[in-house]
């Protein structure tokens, strides 16, 4: 016993599976229309990442900025036990802010700051069975990304950016006693220890950077129908930090004529401490990993219903299934590294909006969209328990002076319920529900 | 043009939303309509061997899912999770008591380790333990416990009251106190040590503080089950059953006549002659399991004499039995006092058929002359199993079914009978 075969992270891949992971809200005039702006992209620099195209013809200077902030309501109920656990997440903001400046009427260029593979996930310690594959986890990728658009001739315009990422990963799970390997080969569940016997609190915080590309074009078939697309090619970032390892008290002690040979009384918890001292394969040490954020883009038309009036759809696809494989690389030898190999789906995603310009002052939008999860049955966790989403969205812009716009949106994410997994190896035991609010407030100004 | 356009986004969007709702995974759930009452949403079962699914000297996760409260959880329709242990079992079961045969393949320490569940168990609802008299139901530790290697691969160092508490149960049953009477029937070497009694006060004090443990809890009901008399198992023969049939005045049970007599070689003492004999409890080691010795070597001369400190004498059979009155007038108060429902296990096994337990064990004949197959499958009977003091699967039905009309009646509830 005196060496543990242990598992650690197991539940990774879900995270990076996760087609909630891509994050669209990156602008609350296109979000009221439900993301839909490959063909047709808001006038106010957020073009940049929808669709780089669009920034060609842009006139002047124009700067934006707001969040998306998400309240997110979600729950597992375990079907065995019948406990319900509830979602703990916080309000999470996603700000993102452009700015571009037209160099002729032919060339425009910006720089944009978005991020379009973020989050949050945070359920309560205590009690929930699934905190052994994650009770908080935390993704941030940011790209600041300049970008030019280019009008070739009447009916075309070209974009592309070229982005910066700066990426940081936060995992935190506890350690299941029962699962790790008392003796090679034989399990301390085996010996008797419970399921769900917490000895050790995990804690794995990493950054890494890197750089994409996203390019696009807009076709102007007639003065009613236009067409569009972009592609956010794929990054790999390797990402370099700590794992910790804080032991938590188990307070059980071994009873007389015990399996493991062992005096009575003799306490768990000192059996288990030599693994936490230097050394020790749950000793804190240095991490690397890779995680490959997946290439996405969306084509799409505008189509003007009358002059006022535009009617827009998407359709948008992330290429989850070009992620592969995930090694947590552990420096510490006593610590094993873990190979994970998920086993992703890409995502597809249908996005209807439409805008109408009610007057010179208002102007409003609504939009529907459903996507497909990329995470297969076997891989539904904590850490994002995902499905198919219908979402349905609103939003208004208000002229409050020439030069300033100010915009809201809201959006109502309804997932489907799916059965997914609280226990490493179990398989699926419970049905996760989700949904979410968002509410998104910006500003963008013309110079 | 505008018009049309529009329809048929309509058009589109309901079909989209259409297609979308229905898209919802195969949600499962193992019950779909819950706990027949939400009283047995989480259902705790403490005891010894017994509840635990003991059999033949032996367990495995064949002969606990055979377990009374296994049988319950089944018919209240709730999750019930059980500690399994591997095959063969730990120890294994026999598989012919006389040739001390167990379940194979051969494992060290004679016991293979818990079995790997597919869903690993979130806690465990049959939280009884071999070997466990009442004290080891609230500690591991100290004079007095009994505490085995089974109870830390049930367990994993927690008390059957403290895994309990950890379940929150809404129901519980508890039949604890047969080994606080039974070690002393049973002892191999003077069955019926009265010193091996847990005296009445003690016990009811480990009694009480296990019944206040499941009144912390959030329990609803519960069923309290009495002490077996442990006099009345196979296990033991009469002593003057053993005279008779020397005498030849009564027989066994046996293929052909010969087997049906004992042997010359097998000798009977005068002490055993009614009435002494009749009070006289001879347990299977030292009078059935020496019958078959004697067949297996007809040279050497062995028997059974009642003043043997090996049998139970009439004046610790008293004890025991006075023992076992006493427990259950005291289990049956506390059942009245708490609003437990209460069953006495004794009407159930004394109300079957006359010969449903043989008074003498069905004994293997050295060498085979013709096909008795009881000897090795039933050798003491259809309800008792190889070891002659722990229920098969059909007595594991009947307590069940006793249970659920016990239940019903003290409860309302509408638990169906096990067909």
């Amino acid at each position: 016993m005196r060496r543990f075969a242990f598992m650690l992270f197991a539940g990774v891949p879900s995270v990076l599976a996760a087609q909630g992971f891509a994050v669209s809200e990156h602008n609350t005039c296109t979000m009221g229309r439900a993301g839909a702006a490959a063909a047709s992209p808001c006038a106010d620099g957020s073009a940049i990442y929808f669709s780089p195209a669009g920034l060609a013809g842009l006139a002047g200077k124009h700067l934006s900025f707001g969040s998306a902030f998400i309240a997110a309501s979600g729950s597992f109920t375990d079907e065995f036990t019948l406990q319900q656990t509830k979602l703990d997440n916080p309000l999470i903001p996603v700000p993102a802010g452009y700015a571009t400046y037209a160099v002729s009427p032919k060339l425009t260029v910006g720089i944009g700051a978005y991020a379009p593979y973020g989050l949050e996930t945070k359920w309560p310690v205590a009690g929930f069975a699934g905190r052994f594959l994650g009770y908080n986890t935390k993704i941030h990728s940011i790209y600041i990304q300049p970008t030019a658009g280019y009008q070739v001739n009447s009916w075309l315009k070209v974009g592309i950016g070229w982005a910066y990422i700066t990426s940081k990963l936060e995992l935190h799970q506890r350690v299941d006693l029962s699962t790790q390997q008392a003796i090679p080969g034989v399990s301390f569940a085996q010996l008797g220890i419970q399921t769900g016997t917490d000895f050790a609190d995990a804690s794995l915080n990493a950054t890494g950077n890197g750089f994409a590309v996203n390019f696009g074009a807009i076709i102007k078939l007639n003065d009613r129908l236009s067409i569009g697309g972009h592609w956010l090619t794929r990054k790999t970032i390797k990402y370099d930090g700590d794992a910790a390892f804080k032991q938590i008290a188990t307070n059980l002690t071994l009873p007389p004529n015990n399996p493991l040979g062992l005096p009575a009384g003799t306490p768990v918890d000192a059996l288990v401490l030599p693994q936490f001292v230097s050394g020790g394969a749950l000793s804190n040490g240095p991490v690397h990993t890779t995680i490959t954020l997946p290439p996405q883009g969306s084509i799409g038309f505008a189509y003007k219903l009358q002059d006022n009036w535009t009617l827009m759809a998407d359709y948008q696809t992330i290429i989850w299934g070009w992620f592969a494989t995930v090694k947590i690389d552990f420096d510490n030898p006593a610590t094993p590294d873990i190979p994970l190999v998920p086993h992703n789906k890409d995502t597809h995603a249908v996005r209807l909006g439409t805008e109408y310009r009610h007057s010179d002052k208002l102007t409003l939008r609504a939009g529907y969209l459903y996507h497909t999860s990329a995470s297969p049955s076997d891989f539904v966790t904590p850490l994002l328990p995902e499905n198919d989403r219908n979402e349905f969205t609103g939003g208004a812009s208000y002229r409050i002076s020439p030069r300033i716009v100010g915009e809201v949106a809201y959006q109502y994410i309804k997932q489907n319920d799916r059965r997914g997994e609280v226990l490493p190896g179990a398989g699926n035991t419970g049905v996760y529900t989700f949904h979410a609010h968002l509410f998104g407030a910006g500003v963008a100004l013309t110079f | 043009m505008t018009r049309t356009t529009m329809r048929i986004g309509a058009a589109a969007l309901g079909i989209l939303l259409a297609v979308a709702a229905c898209h919802q995974d195969q949600l499962f759930q193992p019950y779909p309509n819950g706990p027949l009452d939400p009283m047995f949403t989480r259902y705790v079962s403490m005891g010894n061997s017994i509840t635990a699914g003991f059999q033949s000297n032996g367990i495995n996760d064949s002969t606990q899912l055979q377990s009374y409260a296994v049988l319950l959880g089944k018919q209240m329709q709730t999750p019930f999770f059980v500690p399994l242990m591997a095959r063969p079992g730990c120890p294994p079961p026999y598989t012919n008591v006389y040739l001390q045969t167990r379940v194979p393949p051969a494992v060290p320490n004679n016991c293979a380790l818990r079995a790997q569940q597919a869903v690993p168990p979130p806690y465990i609802n049959n939280v009884a333990v071999p070997g466990a008299e009442v004290l080891d139901g609230i500690t591991n530790f100290g004079p007095g416990t009994n505490a085995n290697g089974l109870t830390t691969f049930f367990l994993g160092g927690f008390t059957q009251t403290q895994m309990m508490m950890k379940v929150n149960p809404t129901f519980v049953t508890v039949w604890l106190g047969n080994n606080d009477v039974l070690g002393a029937a049973t002892s191999l070497t003077n069955a019926g040590d009265s010193t091996r009694i847990t005296d009445t006060l003690t016990f009811a004090s480990e009694y009480r503080a296990v019944l206040d443990s499941i009144g912390r809890t959030g329990a609803q009901g519960g069923v309290l089950i009495g002490v077996a008399n442990v006099t009345l198992i196979p296990y033991f023969s009469k002593g003057s059953k053993f005279f008779n049939v020397k005498a030849g005045t009564d027989s066994i049970a046996g293929p052909d006549s010969a087997s049906r007599r004992f042997r010359a070689n097998f000798l009977v003492d005068p002490s055993c002659a009614a009435p002494h004999g009749d009070s006289v409890l001879v347990p299977f080691p030292a009078g059935a399991a020496r019958l078959a010795a004697a067949r297996a070597d007809t040279v050497t001369i062995v028997g059974v004499n009642c003043n043997d400190s090996v049998n139970v004498q009439p004046v610790e059979l008293v004890k025991l039995q006075r023992t076992v009155a006493a427990y259950n007038r005291l289990i049956a108060a506390e059942a009245a006092a708490r609003g437990y429902a209460y069953f006495d296990p004794n009407t159930l096994f004394t109300a079957l058929p006359a010969g449903s337990i043989p008074t003498f064990p069905n004994v293997i004949t050295f060498p085979p002359r013709a096909a008795f197959p009881a000897a090795a499958t039933t050798p003491f009977g259809a309800f008792f199993s190889l070891d002659g003091v722990h229920p098969t699967a059909a007595s594991h039905k009947l307590v069940a079914n006793a249970l659920i009309g016990v239940i019903n009646a003290q409860y309302g509830s509408h638990l169906p009978a096990i067909p």
